[in-house]
């Protein structure tokens, strides 16, 4: 008798739980429709381009690789030192970077002066990234084109850089790959290759942007007309001294020994190099 | 005999109003009877949500969906009748899912202990309304996620409350009242985060199923009024909002089993909500001490 009161008591006990879990199917019909997302603290949102961009941290990753700005050395002849500063990683900020897209092939794009920054965020595997803060815990490399103007004319830039921890701020951010196409001030056009394994250090600006420097590393240069070729070693003896030194050859004579430091108010490479006659010239910050 | 018929009512019902407590709310009265511990697994959750990002013309842009399974190592200890301790150590699953309109989906997902909380309960005023203060302190020592930032851990929160109950009208009516302090924390990629403060009101009625003995229905009303957030110092746009949740569900307990289940609806703009629904349920056992 005791059992099947048992039984009763909870049979019905069931029955009641069922019948709330029943409501679980309207539940359905809810509309999550949304502009905007709150999550903790990062607010995914789409834009006026009808397109989903990264807000809060997430856009983080966005504006660090949106800034990530290649600037040319001042020039000195034909040995003019494409210095790659990389005014990238992590400018932590809270408001979105202002990109657009993605495109169709994924690639977010971002106008910055005359500059035009495209970055395509990718997995482990490098799979294509739509990005938002759920998906930046598996960010692992970054393709980054850059076209923008400089003194001589348009250079293009397309670089690939690894990651070893998702956006953390300590790892090194590894370039795996880049290329940059440009006109030399005789008229042609070079190609300056960085070796893959280029390692960046962060350091801070004095306005607390972040900004990547080469710590170490090699690119090597090649122009299409005149028979230039050159190769540019980057050291760090410090975290306040990054150094770029190189040579600049035709065939197989040095026509320029080449010496520059970063420095962080000009956020580019000055020094000075030497000519084939042994003369030094001075090289001014931008 | 009427006399010791007269105890056992008494202690039955005295132990039945012990017994009886809320779904999410808290009660302003003991849970316990002084000297008594419960352990157990007390708000194991399973909550989903999808929303839906759309741009300007409606169309949706992205499908972004998460769900968590939590499940807290639950205890509370009675020290007298005025006061009650208690502590939560959860373990949480975590999976979240974007998927981009014509683009290919991308899962993350992550496990771990989530920060722990402590809490404690001490009874004001004790008459036809009770009155109780209480206070829980997120404690941030849940692991750090390599996926979902923030996943795990948070900062030192503290949410004092003030707890009114009484019964009337055959029901026992619950108040609360909750302020939940969100402290600055730096997260897994050293940016200083804080969650939006959440100043709470809720609502709730129990109701003693006389079909069967121990068995409580419940329904609660919560609303949330949520204070903006700051990520890396700066105001996140947006963030402050509010959002309500609906609850069902009941108890039932057994000897020195007690058991729950409920449905949390979560209602308002999905801008804020922390998800679509809730399956809560618990089992505890009671241990006199």
């Amino acid at each position: 008798m005791l059992n099947l009161e048992k039984e009763e008591k909870m049979k019905k006990y069931i029955c009641f739980i069922s019948s709330t879990l029943l409501m679980l199917n309207f539940i359905g019909c809810g509309d999550n429709k949304t502009k905007e997302k709150l999550y903790g603290t990062q607010m995914v949102t789409s834009n006026s381009n009808q397109s989903s961009t990264p807000g809060g941290y997430s856009s983080t990753l966005a504006t660090d690789s949106a800034t990530m700005v290649t600037k040319m050395g001042k020039g000195v002849g034909v040995s003019h030192a494409p210095s790659l500063l990389l005014a990238s990683s992590l400018v932590y900020k809270a408001t979105p970077p202002g990109m657009t897209g993605p495109d169709t092939n994924g690639f977010y794009s971002s106008t910055q002066g005359s500059s035009v920054i495209m970055v395509k965020f990718m997995g482990a595997t490098g799979n294509t990234l739509i990005f938002n803060n759920v998906t930046a815990g598996l960010l692992r490399s970054l393709e980054v084109k850059i076209t923008t103007q400089y003194q001589y004319g348009a250079w293009n830039g397309d670089f690939f850089l690894s990651k070893s921890a998702p956006y953390g701020q300590t790892d090194p951010e590894i370039i795996t790959s880049g290329t940059i196409t440009s006109s030399d001030p005789i008229g042609g056009s070079f190609t300056a290759t960085i070796t893959a394994g280029m390692t960046m250090d962060y350091i801070t600006l004095s306005d607390g942007t972040k900004m990547g420097v080469p710590n170490s590393g090699s690119m090597t240069l090649s122009s299409t007309s005149g028979g230039y070729t050159g190769t540019m070693n980057y050291t760090s003896p410090s975290l306040t001294d990054h150094r770029c030194d190189g040579t600049i050859m035709v065939s197989t004579t040095t026509v320029a020994t080449v010496h520059l430091t970063f420095d962080t108010s000009s956020t580019n490479y000055f020094g000075y190099y030497i000519d084939s006659s042994g003369v030094s010239h001075n090289i001014s910050p931008q | 005999m009427r006399r010791l018929l007269l105890c056992v009512a008494v202690f039955v019902a005295q132990t039945g109003f012990l017994f009886a407590e809320p779904l999410v709310l808290e009660q302003a009265d003991n849970v316990l009877a002084p000297k008594t511990a419960e352990v157990g697994l007390a708000d194991i959750a399973y909550q989903y949500d999808q929303a839906k990002i759309t741009d300007n013309s409606g169309n949706t842009v992205n499908t972004l969906t998460n769900t968590a399974i939590i499940v807290p190592l639950f205890a509370r200890y009675a020290v007298n009748p005025k006061l009650e301790c208690k502590v939560s150590i959860p373990y949480t699953s975590l999976n979240n899912k974007s998927e981009p309109t014509g683009g290919a989906s991308i899962t993350a997902t992550d496990a771990g202990l989530s920060d722990q909380t402590i809490g404690a309960k001490y009874k004001l005023y004790d008459n036809i309304w009770k009155i109780s203060g209480a206070a829980d302190i997120n404690v941030p020592l849940g692991q750090k996620s390599s996926t979902i930032t923030s996943g795990f851990r948070n900062g030192l929160n503290i949410k004092p409350a003030v707890l009114v109950s009484r019964e009337w009208k055959k029901l026992r009516w619950n108040f609360n009242l909750a302020y939940d302090y969100k402290s600055e924390y730096s997260d897994e990629n050293s940016v200083k985060q804080k969650l939006g403060d959440e100043l709470s009101a809720g609502i709730g009625a129990e109701y003693d199923y006389a079909k069967v003995k121990g068995l409580t229905v419940i329904a609660e009303f919560i609303y949330d009024s949520l204070q903006s957030a700051t990520s890396a110092g700066s105001t996140v746009s947006g963030s402050s909002g509010s959002r309500m949740d609906g609850v069902i569900g009941a108890r039932f307990n057994k000897g020195n089993i007690k058991t729950k289940l409920g449905l949390d609806i979560s209602l308002g703009d999905e801008k804020y909500r922390l998800y679509d629904y809730k399956i809560i349920a618990g089992i505890t056992y009671l241990v006199k001490c």
